[in-house]
């Protein structure tokens, strides 16, 4: 017995340890990508410190898998998506290595779980964009090819989208000109100028069309919403926000409530306003225009110590960082400030827990 | 016997009620009185005359240095900050934080897009100062939100005077918050709102607005002016452009230093009705110039 035990110490010994129970290889990097879902401190930055090598075995490994997490492959796409985004701008050469596993990972994702199709054509619509306007012209080249791809699996959606990106564009440049619109307000006068109104009428109806074409695009509801409350189209409004929040996007969800809350608050409907807002913070926690509206609701109705209540916990600084939908509510804006990074914010809060 | 216990009672608790009413009734005005720019010392309640809608009000307190001050900064820390303007902001920032007195309180806010509350209320000068000195700039400006945040969080320790000095470059590009809530909020505010304004204000182009007007009535007074001025007009304070950050420093330190050569009247008005109340303070001996709020919601 005392042999066969140094034996076997020996042999362990010489495999350097390779006989015992190990981690998985890939348990780094799937608990990086499950700290990103959670967190928005740090795990691009560390996903850039990791070897290669490790990383690919680790996408090989989910990708070959049909027992993979979807939310977890779309999640590990946007963590390669930001390391790109930072590789890029520091002229890092492991640019195209981290799009290269992005694209890989949500293949796998939609194989998986066939609706994240929608979630992959909002992934190369703003990885395309994000690569032009960082002249990366190789990258966008080889997503248009994606584009291509994915035009065989949603033909409506794709189509749909040109005429999406059209109506961003009219509701972008309608709210820069708009001066009375742009102080926050619908107009501060009842009468809105005869160059708004052709602006907004636009962005509307790229929007419809947009709707027409593909009647379960979201996005295009929640933003046709938010011209017709611009237009005081109040009844419309609130049936394209209520269809918005039937999305799986968390984002578009939170964004629906927000807007509808703000009508019924114009409206006087205090006690609805005051649901949804709370809802729009239930459904996405990790936000600050909920808290600030449902707060300054409450101050209004005379519930001060609450109204400070919920300000205080927003405003906490151990939050840390906030990825707040409605920043992400205008790409065109996104660009137009020069907040590239933040245009993937998009895609980050659809896949924070 | 019973009787009289009932009747004795029943007068204190109507003389506590009525203790509680004139508590919460009060109203308390923050006025700076100047003469050629100079503040005016060694005034008394019988030198000024107050009016409330209107009605000559009676005051029942008057005190300047002796009332504890308590300071929110509420500081912009956008992109257009980075470099030397944020270098000069933090050290204007440290020096208004270092001239309060032990019994003051300080409290910080930062915005750039997010808003962070990097200190909350505390007579801990240093470590104010400390989360200061850590500040980095980057993101972009939610000045409406971060004004609403400046108003609500004020320090809720009774017996103090609220001072909320905002500082930012100008253009909002990211509140949610409409600037007539924000402004009516100032209606609320106890304190007084000074801002400083560095360049050119923006024409306030806004890309993230909710896009909506949350009160009914218009707010026409708004049309055309910029928010920190109609937050500085409402509560009496005064709005500072400066054209370099390298004043800034000299801003903040004067504004706290004024702030307390300022008069807290202290009355309790005559009509309780709700609403807007306009308030005007005058010296009876008509010299000088007076600087206080315009009024009041109730």
């Amino acid at each position: 017995m005392a042999l066969l035990l140094c034996v076997a110490s020996l042999l362990l010994a010489l495999s350097g340890g390779a006989l015992l129970p190990t981690q998985p290889r890939d348990a780094n990097y799937w608990a990086l990508v499950r700290e990103y879902r959670s967190s928005i401190r740090g795990a691009p930055e560390r996903l850039a410190a990791m070897p290669q090598e490790e990383i690919r075995l680790a996408v090989d490994g989910a990708v070959g898998s049909r027992a993979a997490d979807a939310a977890d492959l779309r999640a590990a796409a946007v963590m390669h998506s930001e390391a790109w985004y930072r590789a890029v701008t520091s002229r890092d050469a492991s640019a195209s290595f981290h799009v290269a596993q992005a694209e890989r990972l949500l293949d796998a994702a939609v194989r998986i779980e066939p609706k994240q199709l929608v979630f992959a054509i909002r992934w190369v619509d703003v990885m395309m964009g994000l690569s032009l306007e960082l002249n990366q012209h190789g990258t966008a080249k080889l997503l248009a090819g994606s584009a291509v791809r994915l035009q065989d699996t949603s033909p409506a959606r794709l189509r749909a989208l040109s005429y999406y990106r059209e109506g961003l564009s009219f509701e972008h440049h309608a709210g820069t000109r708009s001066r009375r619109l742009t102080a926050s307000s619908i107009a501060m006068r009842a009468e809105v100028d005869d160059a708004d109104i052709k602006w907004w009428a636009a962005a509307a109806g790229q929007y419809q069309h947009a709707l027409e074409l593909d009647p379960t695009f979201h996005s295009a509801a929640l933003h046709l919403g938010r011209v017709r409350m611009l237009q005081r189209k109040g009844e419309d409004a609130a049936r394209l926000f209520a269809q918005a929040e039937r999305s799986d996007d968390p984002r578009e969800v939170y964004l629906a409530l927000l807007l509808g809350g703000s009508l019924d608050e114009r409206a006087g409907r205090f006690d609805a306003a005051e649901l949804k807002y709370r809802e729009a913070l239930r459904r996405y926690p990790a936000g600050q225009a909920a808290p600030l509206a449902l707060s300054q609701l409450l101050s209004r109705t005379a519930r001060e110590a609450e109204a400070r209540a919920v300000l205080a916990a927003a405003l906490n600084p151990a939050r840390g960082r906030l990825v707040e939908p409605l920043w992400t509510y205008l790409r065109p804006a996104r660009i137009d400030l020069g907040y590239l990074a933040g245009l993937l914010d998009e895609l980050r809060v659809e896949v924070l827990r | 016997m019973k009787g009289a216990a009932l009747l004795l009672a029943a007068f204190v608790i109507a003389a506590q009620q009525q203790t509680f009413r004139s508590e919460a009734d009060a109203v308390r005005v923050d006025a700076l009185v100047t003469d050629g720019g100079r503040p005016i010392a060694g005034l008394t309640a019988a030198d000024f005359v107050v009016t409330d809608n209107g009605l000559p009000q009676k005051i029942d307190a008057i005190a300047i240095e002796d009332v504890p001050l308590s300071m929110m900064l509420a500081l912009d820390a956008s992109d257009s900050m980075r470099g030397r303007p944020f270098e000069d902001l933090k050290e204007a920032a440290s020096a208004a934080i270092a001239l309060l007195l032990p019994v003051d309180r300080v409290a910080v806010l930062t915005f750039s897009e997010q808003l962070r509350w990097i200190a909350p209320w505390s007579g801990a000068r240093d470590r104010a100062g400390a989360a200061v000195k850590t500040l980095r700039a980057g993101g972009g400006t939610s000045l409406a939100d971060a004004a609403y945040a400046a108003l609500t969080l004020r320090d809720e320790q009774p017996g103090r005077r609220s001072l909320a000095l905002i500082f930012s470059d100008g253009t909002d590009t990211a509140s949610w918050l409409p600037e007539s809530i924000v402004a009516e909020k100032a209606g609320r505010f106890d304190g007084v709102v000074f801002a400083v304004v560095l360049g050119n204000e923006g024409n306030n182009s806004l890309m993230h607005r909710s896009g909506i007007q949350l009160l009914r009535e218009e707010w026409s007074s708004l049309a055309g002016r910029q928010l920190l001025l109609e937050l500085a007009d409402t509560t009496g304070g005064e709005v500072y452009r400066e054209a370099t950050a390298a004043r800034l420093k000299e801003t903040f330190t004067r504004i706290v230093k004024e702030f307390r050569t300022r008069y807290l009247l202290t009355y309790t008005p005559s009509d309780k009705s709700a609403g807007w109340h306009g308030i005007e303070v005058k010296l009876k001996s008509g010299n000088g110039r007076i600087r206080a709020r315009r009024g009041y919601s109730r």
